[in-house]
């Protein structure tokens, strides 16, 4: 790899949605991009530090719900 | 001109539009840049200056656009311009003294010496013409063009030792007439394109004249091919229209009643431009380069464009052209674009490919070259010669910029070009100091032209003349667009490429993804640049089916289930060998049902992990399958690392069991529940066998490995039952083990890769043939090891690979052949290794890629012959089974072949995340736009598809590297470094030596003025942190980081580590006698250290196993004796080597004569 690369867009990008799928597994997704299908916005946003550090609150389980509710079984 | 009414001035105006531009009917109004490009701006602007006598700046045309505008903003400036004096004439050059080469034709003259068969400057001019051609006429047209043009009849001669233009009168050029109509009538137009290739690819000799070469070829009755074949050194695109424009006028005369006046004669020769040129630009280059200079600080020199053969020592010129019309509704689209973005049509073109070098290169500064006419004086517009100049034009990207934005930016990076024009293109690249670089053009590979359709238009009177492009086969540069405007208002765009560098499909998806950013662009040119997407629809679909790997596999079964149904199948089955030792699968099963039943007495169970810290050992693999069966999942703890890092590891996990034996008593961590195998025996054997039964879901966790981490902090990947049975499932469909046969477990438990050696046997009914500890790092160990087990499979890094096979000696193939397959994992593989692996190993090789996040590996490549000629890594092929890769942007597109992206895995293996860290696990599992609702990991790797969609990698995106195959965050390390108590900030980087070697080399500052804490403190601190792999080879301390420009740590300005400053606290003793200077020697050369002391420690001047192998077998090359390799752990100073070597020396000389001997000491110089 060289050194000058292109800049990294999502690097530059200022915000993030925290966002959710049906298994309640937590992400981000840049503010202004348009949300995967299958994926919710679950009502915070910010920088990157701000959505993650929200996420280390809020996900206490790290499983997925199909697994905590046992419907997996 | 103060005399001229307002009017007046738009008229004449409007005229030297309409000339400049070959639009008679252009309207004052009209847009000059619908039509033209930068080259007649600068001619317009000189016909401007001496109709009307001011100083016209070039600006102005950019600014006003058209004749009216330009008139007016003459005619209101009037008063405040200075007014041009009529430039002074070019005066006649000395025929006294040798004439001189223009610096341009110095440059073709001098390519022209290094390969004077190269055909790539032949010019060809080719023409279909129907009618009754008058082949004398044409004869005395050309004449008549040569007598008048000096550079048509000039030849280069050598005076001394340099090149000088001798001019030649009276030369006949000649027509070569040739009946061709049986040829033509057989083989068509497909043989016609060859017979010309081949002609106009005839070498000139440039000592003779004339450098044009004149054919009419009979195809028919009244059906003629015309082909003009000139050099390049005596013309360019602009003389070119001259010359047909005159080879015009002089058939008309010579065919027709006559009464077409001559031309006037010419006010200078070309002998007299180069003289002038000479005398005004080298006489005061300073402005110019001054200019050149400043516009090009740090723009880079290397070439952008990744080609598919590796650039060799020389520059090739073969080349091909693809051809694409943009058709005259989306051309018209374009001018309009262009005007709604306020840039000229030639700019907005060049913004769209210079945006396609920024995206196809992922670089964010490129320079692409782009010729200017640079006929800096009136009176040589009517003169044939070589004028063209080339001129870099350098483009920075910046993603969130708009593309109109970007555009203004480009064309006004044109204009200032345009106006230091008359610097010569190696006069710039002289300055810049990159001209000494083989391989590859200096300064710009890529060129973009826009050319005009009346550049090669010939009018032959009474005939009906038709061009007809034959490509001569050739490339000048690396990739050249070239973009015409031709009658009826459609765009044609050629793309030529250098064959020896592009496969003809990276050249036409090159030419695609120019085409797909185009549209973009004229849909909306006011989007950001990182928004266009490269993809079309048709790739997006190609792309999806490489990614269509759904296959069944026991998607509800735990790993330790199908091993159960193994032992239940077949308990008398050897499952593990050690040595002496085997066990049985009934054995083993009822041992870690045992094992099982002791953890869940003590609250182990599903969702808990349960640490293992041994190594290689019977005992281990029931420890394993153990945990598993108490429904935990088990945690490597390799005793051989820092206590204190697994005591941070195993609280990290939240565990609170540790399986592990007496003699690693010292090493493993705290924890509430600590099982010694051996010495707990009674204790475990007290529980029942038969199976805890515990219940286990598929996505319960199966394992958690520890990885670097970058913010100092070591991450433990939770990987799940269902992701590692896929990759066990896959490994078997693959590979095929069948029951009884033997895979080698050598690799480290905390390298994911040793599960494959474990998991996958048992799950098969194979068995597992065990290494004794710590002889993994040995090759030859590894090779005995797997002759004595007849191993079938080899599961390898490619590090150990490369000792491996220098280690193979023609026994051993025959000795290893029940091994069907070498799987390589962990680093890049090189098309060397494969070669060298295909000579003198049995067996398949197969390189594989994934991440721990993504249950150990999801893809997987055969290696053949075709990949030993790879430059760099060879591929990692295509994902398997229920795994999908995706190569995007920074937008989460994708990214068409060939082009660099991040790679993401997507599938069953997807780890749950970092074990009891949401954050970092939701940073880097990332919603999936290709799969609804599900999560893709981004690798951190950064590579591309080729076009059979296999995948290549090319690097990392972050600080990791990969050091003997494991990964390091440097970042980690740093961490590490800045908790010493007398270290304020600290930079880890890697270093490769010139002999390939990868080290560690940590610069510190020192905290509070301190005159610093000593290196090797500082790495004592480390090793008490971190595993060997990471602690640095080398500490240095620094008074502060150097910093760029920006505030960032200049990376480049680091100094190299100097091995006694370094070392400063530990004496240096220098080596005494024949056998430790030889061995200081050796030891100095392939650890790239300039001076060894004989105390010094061989692992921490960066030595490593794949080094100390070379140590070995250096050893024995100089002193005849076999140094073990072990003994190069055991004895890693001189002093102690020394004595060693010694030792078997002597007993050597005990067998040798005389006359032995001494050859033996006049080779070592004693």
């Amino acid at each position: 790899m060289k050194g000058t690369g292109v800049k990294r867009e999502d690097e530059v990008r200022d915000l993030y949605r925290v966002v959710g799928n049906d298994e309640e597994q937590y992400s981000i997704w840049p503010a202004d991009r348009p949300l995967p299908a299958g994926w919710h916005a679950r009502g915070t946003s910010g920088t990157k530090d701000e959505c993650l550090s929200h996420i280390a609150e809020v996900w206490t389980d790290m499983r997925p719900l199909s697994l905590r509710t046992g419907h997996g079984q | 001109m103060s005399s001229m009414t307002a009017e007046a001035v738009r008229a004449r105006m409007t005229a030297l539009f309409r000339d400049v531009l070959d639009q008679p009917e252009l309207a004052a109004d009209g847009d000059f840049f619908d039509h033209g490009d930068s080259l007649l701006a600068a001619r317009l602007i000189m016909r401007v200056r001496v109709e009307f006598g001011q100083e016209v700046p070039l600006a102005w045309i950019f600014e006003g656009r058209t004749a009216a505008a330009l008139a007016d903003r003459l005619t209101g400036a009037d008063t405040e311009l200075p007014r041009a004096a009529a430039p002074p004439p070019i005066p006649r050059a000395d025929g006294q003294r040798p004439l001189r080469l223009s610096h341009a034709q110095e440059r073709l003259w001098f390519l022209n010496q290094l390969d004077p068969d190269d055909p790539a400057y032949n010019e060809p001019l080719v023409y279909r013409v129907r009618g009754p051609l008058d082949t004398a006429a044409l004869r005395t047209a050309l004449r008549r063009v040569v007598d008048r043009h000096e550079a048509l009849r000039t030849t280069f001669v050598l005076d001394g030792d340099a090149p000088v233009l001798c001019v030649l009168e009276d030369v006949d050029p000649g027509l070569d007439t040739r009946d061709l109509r049986e040829e033509y009538a057989e083989g068509g137009d497909a043989w016609l394109r060859g017979f010309l290739r081949a002609e106009i690819r005839r070498p000139f000799d440039l000592t003779a004249a004339p450098l044009v070469r004149a054919h009419a070829f009979r195809l028919g009755e009244d059906a003629w091919a015309l082909l003009f074949t000139l050099h390049h050194i005596a013309t360019d695109g602009w003389s070119n229209s001259l010359f047909l424009d005159e080879i015009s006028s002089g058939y008309r005369q010579a065919a027709g009643p006559g009464g077409t006046p001559l031309p006037e004669p010419l006010p200078v020769r070309f002998s007299d431009f180069a003289q002038w040129e000479r005398d005004t630009v080298s006489g005061n280059p300073e402005s110019g380069l001054r200019f050149w200079e400043e516009e090009l600080r740090g723009a880079p020199l290397a070439p952008a464009l990744r080609t598919d053969t590796p650039r060799g020592s020389g520059t090739t010129t073969l080349g091909d052209a693809l051809l694409y019309d943009l058709d005259a509704a989306r051309a018209g689209r374009l001018a309009e674009t262009a005007r709604r973005c306020g840039v000229s049509t030639y700019s907005l073109s060049l913004a769209v490919f210079t945006l396609l070098m920024h995206r196809w290169t992922g670089e964010a500064d490129i320079v692409v070259g782009t010729p200017v006419a640079n006929r800096p004086h009136p009176d040589l517009d009517r003169l044939i010669g070589f004028f063209v100049n080339t001129l870099p034009v350098r483009s920075t990207y910046e993603g969130r910029e708009t593309f109109a934005s970007y555009a203004a930016r480009i064309e006004a990076t044109v204009r200032r070009a345009v106006e230091h024009e008359r610097v010569p293109f190696d006069r710039i690249v002289g300055r810049l100091g990159g001209g000494g670089q083989s391989g590859h053009q200096p300064l710009a590979q890529v060129v973009f032209a826009f050319q005009n359709d009346f550049d090669r238009r010939l009018a032959l009177e009474g005939l009906d003349v038709e061009f007809f492009p034959v490509p001569n086969g050739s490339a000048r540069f690396e990739m050249t667009m070239f973009m015409a405007q031709v009658p009826g208002g459609v765009i044609e765009c050629e793309l030529e490429y250098n064959t020896d560098l592009f496969a003809p499909e990276t050249a036409e998806r090159f030419f695609a993804v120019y085409r797909t950013l185009m549209d973009g662009v004229l849909d909306d040119p006011h989007r950001a640049l990182a928004e266009y997407g490269l993809v079309s629809h048709d790739e997006h679909l190609r792309l999806r089916g490489w990614n269509a790997t759904d296959r069944p596999f026991p998607a509800d079964r735990c790993l330790h289930e199908l091993i159960e149904e193994r032992a239940a199948s077949d308990p008398d089955a050897v499952a593990v060998v050690h040595g002496h030792e085997h066990l049985d699968y009934g054995a083993l099963d009822a041992w870690a049902n045992r094992l099982a039943r002791h953890l869940r007495a003590r609250g182990a169970g599903a969702d808990t992990v349960v640490g293992i810290c041994m190594d290689r050992s019977v005992e281990m693999v029931a420890g394993l399958l153990g945990i598993l069966k108490a429904g935990a999942a088990y945690l490597p703890l390799d005793p051989g690392s820092p206590r204190n890092r697994l005591g941070t590891i195993a609280r990290d996990a939240g565990s609170h069991w540790c399986l592990t034996l007496e003699r690693h008593r010292d090493s493993v961590p705290e924890v509430e529940h600590t099982v010694f195998l051996d010495s707990d025996r009674e204790a475990i054997e007290a529980h029942d066998a038969t199976s805890p039964a515990a219940v286990v879901h598929p996505d319960d966790l199966v394992s958690v490995y520890y990885t670097s981490g970058s913010t100092g902090r070591p991450k433990g990947v939770a990987n799940t039952h269902r992701g590692w049975v896929n990759r066990m499932a896959f490994m078997q469909r693959l590979h095929g083990l069948r029951p009884g046969e033997t895979v080698l477990h050598k690799t480290t438990l905390s390298f994911d890769d040793s599960a494959l050696e474990i998991f996958w046997p048992l799950m098969a009914g194979g068995r597992i043939a065990l290494i004794d500890p710590g002889l993994h790092r040995d090759p030859g160990e590894i090779l005995d090891a797997a002759v004595r087990s007849r191993t079938v499979h080899l599961q390898v890094v490619p590090s150990m690979l490369a000792m491996m096979v220098d280690h193979v000696d023609p026994g051993h193939r025959e000795l290893l052949s029940a091994l069907r397959t070498t799987v390589s994992s962990g680093e890049a593989l090189s098309g060397e290794l494969v070669r060298r692996h295909h000579e003198v190993l049995p067996g398949a090789l197969h390189n594989t890629w994934g991440a721990t996040e993504v249950s150990i590996d999801s893809t997987t490549h055969t290696c053949t012959a075709a990949d030993v000629d790879t430059a760099g890594a060879v591929s990692v092929g295509l994902p398997f089974d229920n795994n999908q890769i995706h190569v995007l942007d920074g937008l989460h597109r994708e990214v068409p072949v060939g082009v660099v992206g991040d790679l993401y895995i997507g599938g069953t293996g997807l780890a749950r995340g970092y074990l009891g860290d949401p954050a970092k696990t939701a940073a880097a599992f990332v919603p999936s736009p290709y799969a609804p609702g599900e999560r893709m990991y981004r690798t951190g790797d950064r590579g591309y598809r080729r076009p059979d969609g296999t995948l290549m990698f090319v690097g990392r995106s972050d600080h990791q590297v990969k050091i003997r195959g494991m990964r390091v965050e440097l970042g980690e390390i740093d961490a590490v470094l800045t908790r010493h108590p007398g270290v304020k900030e600290a930079l880890t980087v890697v270093q490769e030596t010139a002999s390939g070697l990868k080290r560690l080399v940590a610069y510190v500052v020192a905290d509070g003025g301190s005159s610093g804490p000593a290196p090797e403190t500082v790495r004592a601190h480390v090793a008490a942190y971190l595993p060997d792999y990471m602690v640095p080879s080398f500490v240095l301390l620094l008074d502060a980081f150097p910093l760029t420009p920006n505030g960032k740590v200049d990376r480049k300005a680091l100094p190299e580590p100097d091995r006694l400053r370094d070392y400063s606290e530990l004496a240096f003793v220098p080596p005494e006698g024949p056998v430790q200077e030889n061995l200081a020697e050796i030891w100095g050369d392939i650890l790239g250290v300039d001076k060894v002391g004989v105390l010094d420690n061989f692992f921490t001047l960066g030595g490593h196993s794949l080094v100390a192998t070379r140590l070995v077998s250096r050893v024995r090359r100089r002193f005849g004796v076999d140094l073990r390799l072990q003994d190069v752990f055991g004895m890693p100073t001189i002093t102690a080597m020394g004595d060693e070597v010694e030792r078997l020396l002597a007993e050597r000389v005990n067998s040798m004569t005389e006359d032995e001997v001494r050859e033996l000491f006049e080779q070592l110089g004693g």
